[in-house]
């Protein structure tokens, strides 16, 4: 929370308005004073280069022998080094990034200019960005560029056709620690890799359970600790029904200002990685004990009002962000718990200078689907990674730079600019990271995050969620009000899930 | 790291080019640290070109033993200490620095941006001026405490010190501004 009081601190890697600065104008004038003096100065250099050159003479005739050779082994100048990247010809790397030019020359590419002069960057304008496995496949045997971000999800398929260089042997050669490197997202990677570090991620994404120490404390309910599961989360909800402060209601859990039950079940829902339907692609799972379970708890939550329902934000309308804050109870001091993700800290940040949202808040992993996977940890997103293509031309220059991306001096830069973001390699000088060190400390599981990645990458288990999220909208009101039960509206959906899944199977069956 | 072909000045680099990297990769740096410490436009603008030309004088000393920026960063503070204890300078009292707005014309909806960033501005140029340096160094330099710390030619509790006093100075003065403008609004 330190970091949210000096939030004001981000407008200062600006520069203060009309304050003009250093302009090409400035340069010349550096110049035309320079020339001034250089012409000064060749006036001088006439009688004492005459000096100089008797004294050269002198030394010569009296110097000779063993002492000018030694004279002259002095002066012989070291052997430098051959740096990777020229520093006197430019080198130039073809770089495929999602975001476009812009966004990679400001978070990597001026930064790394700075440090190697020559080093200049070309880009590829055709990165598939959604694109299918074959996409990417085409575009890194086509383009051939240096430096890439490719997802996650493809890292297996792209290493095993020979498309990416294995990082092992570079952190190898030039003696590189790869516990630098954070140890789950390492591990996952590795994991998609099977076994082999084909590319790193510079950060990750996790969810988190913020909670409100100073409402645990005034309703006389001990805060939580370790390491939750959903049902011991909603029972600690369920301990503030009925609570109110200054008149308004105050909620045991809440979702932001996007308050829908639909959403908010099937958003849970995917984040613990549950599965729409089952591995013969015919049958739905959506009224698996999980689910049901996941179901049964947050209608209750929303008809017994400890789970925050206000009026959230109304799709398709665009709000300034003061008045998004003021949609979410959690940032109002009405909620106690809110499940979020893990850049919530800049809507914390943003609340405390924009609304006033002055309460301690404490952060936990997320909680788990039972007891279970308690053990075995919550998933990480780690959307896409950086590799170098095998067939690069340049590859120690795109490993340099790699390098510069993954180092703790760039991590640095960025925590200054992106302070809740969170990054693969720690910062050297960052104070502390206060709550969000809970994201650091949390354990992963690197098989739950490697499935969520491959759900989110298909289709027919996004069209379930999709489905999922559409009916349960639509029913809202009779789940609510108990005119439908939650396994009767299960077993409908179930039966559209599997209309649905019959529906994709014939279209790709038709497909050429 | 940076800029490591100046140690190798001696081995045929066009001092011409050197010049013209440092001043398009640290001109902005140089300009705006001469301005946070004199709070001038026209002292900054002399300062930076004196930087300069002071710098392609000295590149054939330069070895590398600290980066770059720091070491143009230090001249800039040289030449900004000298401007700042010349005489003249010292009769003059400066009224509070202040940004011309009027060449900005900008949509309303930036302009509350602005209105804030301006805000914070203003309070951290009206900082004593070694919290002001430190802090500026820190936030918009972007040194590190080792780096800052050998600029200054202070320990980095020191610096930590200075930075600790500078937030705490600003905070105040941002929270005590923020009520007003609660009030007015």
């Amino acid at each position: 929370m330190k970091r949210a009081e000096r939030d004001w601190e981000s407008h200062l890697t600006e520069t203060p308005l009309g304050t003009g600065g250093f302009s090409m104008g400035t340069i010349r004038k550096v110049k035309e004073r320079i020339a001034v003096q250089e012409r000064r100065k060749k006036k001088k250099i006439v009688p004492l280069a005459a000096a100089a050159l008797v004294a050269v003479i002198l030394a010569a005739v009296v110097f000779r022998s063993e002492i000018g050779s030694t004279l002259a082994s002095w002066n012989k100048p070291e052997p430098e080094k051959k740096p990777v990247i020229s520093e006197t010809e430019t080198t130039t790397l073809k770089i495929g990034y999602l975001s476009g030019a812009d966004d990679f020359m400001r978070k990597y590419g001026s930064p790394f200019v700075i440090r190697h002069p020559m080093a200049r960057f070309s880009y590829s304008a055709n990165v598939p960005k959604m694109g299918s496995l074959e996409d990417y496949r085409e575009w890194i045997e086509n383009e051939e560029p240096d430096l890439v971000q490719i997802p996650l999800g493809y890292l297996d398929e792209l290493s095993s056709a020979g498309l990416l260089t294995d990082l092992d042997a570079l952190l190898l050669r030039d003696g590189i620690d790869e516990q630098n490197f954070y140890e789950p997202v390492r591990r996952t990677i590795r994991e998609a890799g099977a076994g082999k570090l084909y590319g790193m991620a510079d950060k990750f994404s996790a969810y988190g359970l913020y909670y409100n120490r100073e409402l645990f404390a005034e309703f006389g309910i001990p805060e939580p600790s370790g390491s939750l599961t959903w049902e011991e989360t909603m029972g600690l909800a369920a301990r503030f029904a009925g609570s109110e402060k200054n008149g308004d209601p105050v909620y045991g859990l809440s979702f932001g200002y996007r308050p829908g039950l639909s959403l908010n079940a099937v958003t849970v829902g995917q984040s613990l990685g549950l599965g729409t339907y089952a591995p013969d692609g015919l049958r739905s799972t959506l009224s698996s004990k999980a689910w049901t379970g996941l179901w049964s708890s947050f209608v209750q939550g929303y008809r017994d009002g400890w789970i925050g329902g206000e009026q959230g934000m109304e799709q398709g309308k665009s709000y300034p962000m003061k008045e998004l804050y003021k949609l979410d109870p959690f940032l109002n001091g009405r909620s106690a718990m809110t499940f979020q993700p893990s850049d919530y800290g800049s809507n914390l940040a943003g609340a405390r200078e924009m609304i006033g949202f002055d309460d301690e808040w404490a952060l936990l992993p997320a909680p788990a689907l039972d007891e279970s996977a308690r053990s075995g940890g919550q998933a990480m997103e780690i959307g896409y990674v950086f590799a170098i293509p095998s067939r690069s031309s340049q590859p120690d220059a795109a490993w340099e730079l790699l390098k510069y991306i993954l180092s703790p001096e760039q991590t640095e830069r960025q925590t200054r600019t992106v302070p809740y973001t969170l990054y693969t390699v720690k910062a050297e000088t960052v104070d502390a990271f206060g709550p969000q060190d809970a994201y650091y400390e949390a354990r992963y599981d690197t098989s739950l995050s490697l499935s969520s990645l491959k759900q989110k990458a298909d289709p027919a288990y996004q069209a379930l969620l999709n489905l999922a999220y559409k009916s349960g909208q639509e029913r809202e009101r009779d789940l609510l009000n108990g005119s439908l039960g939650v396994e009767p509206f299960l077993k409908q959906l179930d039966n559209e899930a599997e209309e649905t899944l019959r529906t994709l199977a014939a279209e790709k069956e038709a497909r050429p | 790291m940076e800029f490591d072909y100046l140690k190798h000045m001696t081995e045929g680099l066009d001092r011409n080019e050197i010049l013209d990297e440092l001043m398009l990769a640290y001109g902005k740096d140089v300009w705006n640290y001469a301005y946070f410490l004199t709070c001038r436009r026209e002292a900054a603008e002399d300062i930076a070109q004196d930087v300069f030309v002071k710098a392609y004088q000295n590149l054939h000393n330069y070895r590398g033993e600290s980066p770059i920026k720091p070491w143009l960063l230090s001249i800039a503070r040289n030449t900004a200490l000298d401007y700042l204890r010349s005489s003249w300078v010292r009769k003059v009292s400066f009224l509070t620095p202040h940004a011309s707005r009027a060449s900005h014309p900008s949509a309303e909806n930036e302009w509350l941006h602005r209105e804030e960033h301006q805000a914070i501005w203003d309070i951290v140029l009206k900082l004593p001026r070694k919290l002001r340096e430190a802090l500026l160094l820190y936030a918009h330099h972007q040194l590190s405490m080792k780096e800052i710390s050998a600029l200054l030619g202070v320990s980095e509790g020191t610096v930590k010190s200075r930075l600790f006093r500078a937030r705490e100075a600003v905070n105040r003065a941002w929270g005590s501004s923020g009520q007003e403008r609660s009030e007015l609004s």
